[in-house]
């Protein structure tokens, strides 16, 4: 299957920083991808790249088969975009702000947009200057939809939004990727929303991919492992591809990157000792790759 | 009273920068002043024989003036500091939180004004004017001179295009010039600063007390014009058709257009010589093409809804942008013309004026245009350049000695600018970078 977006050995700088560096990755059809990083660890970045708004310092990214930073109309027009800050006009009515969208547009979905702000509860006749903070994130999110994008791009889109907006917002984003022919990149600080909402996660570090995959198989590679053993540890124990280990006496926690299950049979046998696995939520493995 | 004396301290004191420079400045007022008190006579600029040459006189003239304009820049902090302190939440469970603010900006100010008023008598000492009327009008035009700078300054750390703190810049040296003609001709009357001066603080001191009715009466006035008029009047800001003007910020061209006539209108009252008529013109033209210095960052949008190139982009932008400079240059060709008629001008400034401020436009659009990347280096050099050529031609060709040929050549050059800065900024613009001229980028750059 052609991917939509395609990226190999992308870098960016800035200057002398290096903001991205080596990034390669796949987007197929279906995929809601999430992206986690630190603050200034390249997600922006990424994400303008991707659209086309700054050209890679090397390597490449292509988007429907063009190289992003030239691609056609034709191209840009099958994307939907939230950025970071919102580029509403306020002296506009809501109503008005989407008209002007709209007019860009000839497959604009009137009939979309009416549903979402109602179901969202924007005032589509206040002037967007006197929009909450959440309700600008909210028109911001129907401006991108209203195209029906194949490929949808949001830079922190649930940031401003309450539990119950940001529940409708992730409804919206499943229905949008189940048909399977459209999908979504967004990146996020709040990663119980990545979690429940991407099949695939991208978790930037100091400006290299350190992970991205499924986030099943994310789950199932990264694990905390309890080591009790009946005599005391030595002080250098370590176990294969450890991220972190805590050692007290017969007792060693450690957190294991690319966990495989035939090696707790080899820790077990090694160490003549139990060892219990358990699984870890998204925000832990996170944490652990920023340790 | 402590909180006061704090709040003085910081205006002077707050960062490296102000420190060195008020204290720098107080220094070179207290060597100047001590030099013309106790140094022999200058009298070389007079022709007389003098104990130090000519240029050793301007020197020890200058030294007083250049420190008082340093201690005054030393305190610019208090802009900064008074309207976020007064706007924060903060002040309304400070004991008196207003009123002391108010009182340390209103005293710094008049220790400014006093430190100033004390070397410009020490500087007029052999004038055959007493030094008590020197010392009244000194301090008289400089309070109100002082004021209107906060103002400047203020606005300058406010505005996010380049070409408005250029602007700002101008219109403060513009008002540096103030004092001189006040001081230095003893005959023209002080009630127009007199009358500004309180007319300022009186609005800052009514705003202040009210500020929480204010507020309240404020927010109401706007919910009910939202709950009234909201639909109509943002109906009437969108027309179909218009969308492109709409998104970067060109739609309401009337407006800068006709913001142009209050300035020059209230400008007739303290301006009479066509050199500076012709000076205060040049730089609104620079200013009407100041928002294109924002046009990068507002195309963005455009791009990515559009099929055009970044190349077309640009041919778009530049014209959206025409159609609404075209209205502000047209209001100031024909207020310029109406203000020469009306102040008998000599055909010469007149003639030589009309093309000098359609240049300024035009320069000052392109150089809009072409900041893509925020300032840099170029960009800072390339826009100083540019109106330094411009205020120069304007203050050259307005004198009644002018050369034609010469002022023709200099408005050649600017007009060779502006070509040149087109085709600079069309070659950006075919690759633009966003990620350099982000709205926060802007921002910063503006700092």
């Amino acid at each position: 299957m052609t991917p939509y977006i395609a990226a190999q050995r992308l870098a960016k700088t800035f200057g002398r920083k290096r903001v991205l560096d080596d990034v390669s990755f796949r987007v197929e059809p279906g995929d809601v991808v999430g992206i986690l990083g630190k603050n200034g660890a390249g997600k922006t970045t990424l994400l303008e790249l991707i659209l086309g708004f700054t050209p890679p310092s090397s390597g490449s990214v292509q988007i429907f088969s063009h190289e992003s930073f030239r691609m056609p109309g034709s191209a840009r027009r099958r994307i939907g975009s939230v950025p970071q800050q919102d580029e509403l006009l306020n002296p506009l009515s809501a109503l008005d702000q989407l008209r002007v969208i709209a007019s860009f547009y000839e497959n604009w979905d009137s009939e979309l947009i009416d549903n979402l702000s109602r179901q969202w509860e924007i005032d589509l006749s206040e002037r967007v200057k006197n929009l909450s903070v959440g309700q600008r994130q909210k028109l911001s999110i129907l401006l991108a939809l209203g195209h029906r994008p194949d490929v949808l791009i949001l830079d922190e889109p649930v940031a401003s939004l309450d539990p119950i907006a940001r529940r409708q917002f992730m409804e919206q984003i499943v229905s949008i990727a189940a048909d399977g022919a459209r999908s979504v990149i967004f990146s996020s600080h709040i990663v119980s929303d990545v979690e429940r909402l991407a099949n695939k996660i991208w978790i930037l570090k100091d400006g290299r991919l350190s992970w991205q995959g499924e986030l099943d198989v994310l789950k199932e590679s990264i694990v905390r492992v309890h080591v009790r053993s009946a005599a005391p540890l030595a002080p250098d124990f370590t176990l294969p591809n450890a991220l972190s280990i805590n050692r007290e006496e017969c007792h060693a926690t450690a957190v294991l990157f690319d966990w495989k299950p035939h090696i707790l049979k080899d820790v077990e046998s090694q160490l003549g000792a139990p060892v219990e696995i358990e699984s870890l939520g998204l925000e832990d493995i996170f944490l652990e790759l920023h340790r | 009273m402590k909180a006061i004396g704090r709040l003085m301290l910081t205006y002077l004191t707050g960062t490296p920068a102000s420190r060195w420079v008020s204290l720098t400045g107080l220094l070179l007022i207290a060597a100047g002043s001590a030099c013309l008190l106790y140094l022999p006579p200058l009298r070389a600029g007079i022709g007389q024989s003098s104990s130090f040459s000519l240029g050793q006189e301007v020197m020890l003239l200058l030294l007083p003036i250049v420190g008082v304009l340093l201690f005054f820049f030393g305190t610019a902090l208090i802009p900064r500091i008074v309207t976020h302190l007064a706007a924060s939440h903060i002040i309304g469970v400070l004991p008196r939180g207003r009123l002391k603010i108010l009182a340390s900006a209103f005293t710094t100010l008049s220790v400014v004004t006093v430190i100033s008023g004390l070397a410009t008598v020490v500087h007029f000492l052999n004038f055959p004017v007493s030094p008590w009327t020197i010392f009244i009008r000194a301090t008289s035009i400089m309070f109100f001179t002082y004021t209107v700078l906060y103002i400047i300054v203020f606005w300058i750390g406010k505005t996010r295009n380049t070409i408005g703190v250029l602007g700002g810049a101008m219109l403060a040296i513009a008002t540096l010039s103030l004092p001189v003609q006040f001081i230095a001709a003893p005959t023209t009357p002080l009630h127009w600063p007199v009358l500004g001066t309180l007319l300022i603080w009186g609005t800052v001191i009514a705003g202040s007390a009210f500020a929480s009715h204010f507020k309240i009466a404020c927010l109401a006035l706007g919910r009910r014009a939202t709950l009234g008029n909201s639909r109509t009047q943002a109906a009437k800001l969108y027309k179909p058709g218009r969308e492109v003007d709409l998104l970067i910020g060109v739609d309401r061209p009337w407006v800068l257009a006709l913001g142009q006539v209050v300035p020059i209108v209230i400008a007739i009252f303290f301006i009479s010589r066509p050199s500076l008529w012709l000076f205060y013109f040049a730089l609104f033209s620079s200013i009407s093409g100041a928002i294109t210095s924002l046009a990068a960052a507002r195309s963005r949008p455009l791009w990515l809804r559009t099929d055009w190139s970044r190349s077309e982009l640009f041919t778009r932008v530049e014209a959206a942008f025409w159609r609404n400079n075209c209205y502000a240059i047209g209001v100031l060709l024909l207020l310029f013309v109406a203000i020469g008629i009306r102040s008998e001008f000599d055909i010469v400034p007149l003639a030589m004026g009309l093309p000098l401020l359609a240049l300024g436009t035009g320069a000052s659009t392109y150089l809009g245009l072409m900041m893509t990347r925020g300032v840099g280096a170029l960009e800072a050099f390339l826009a100083i350049t540019t109106m330094t050529l411009l205020m120069g031609t304007a203050a050259y060709a307005a004198e009644g000695t002018a050369d034609i040929g010469v002022v023709i050549v200099l408005e050649s050059i600017l007009a060779i600018f502006a070509v040149g800065y087109r085709h600079l900024a069309k070659r950006r613009w075919s690759s633009i970078d966003w990620t350099m001229c982000r709205p926060d980028r802007t921002l910063r750059s503006a700092s």
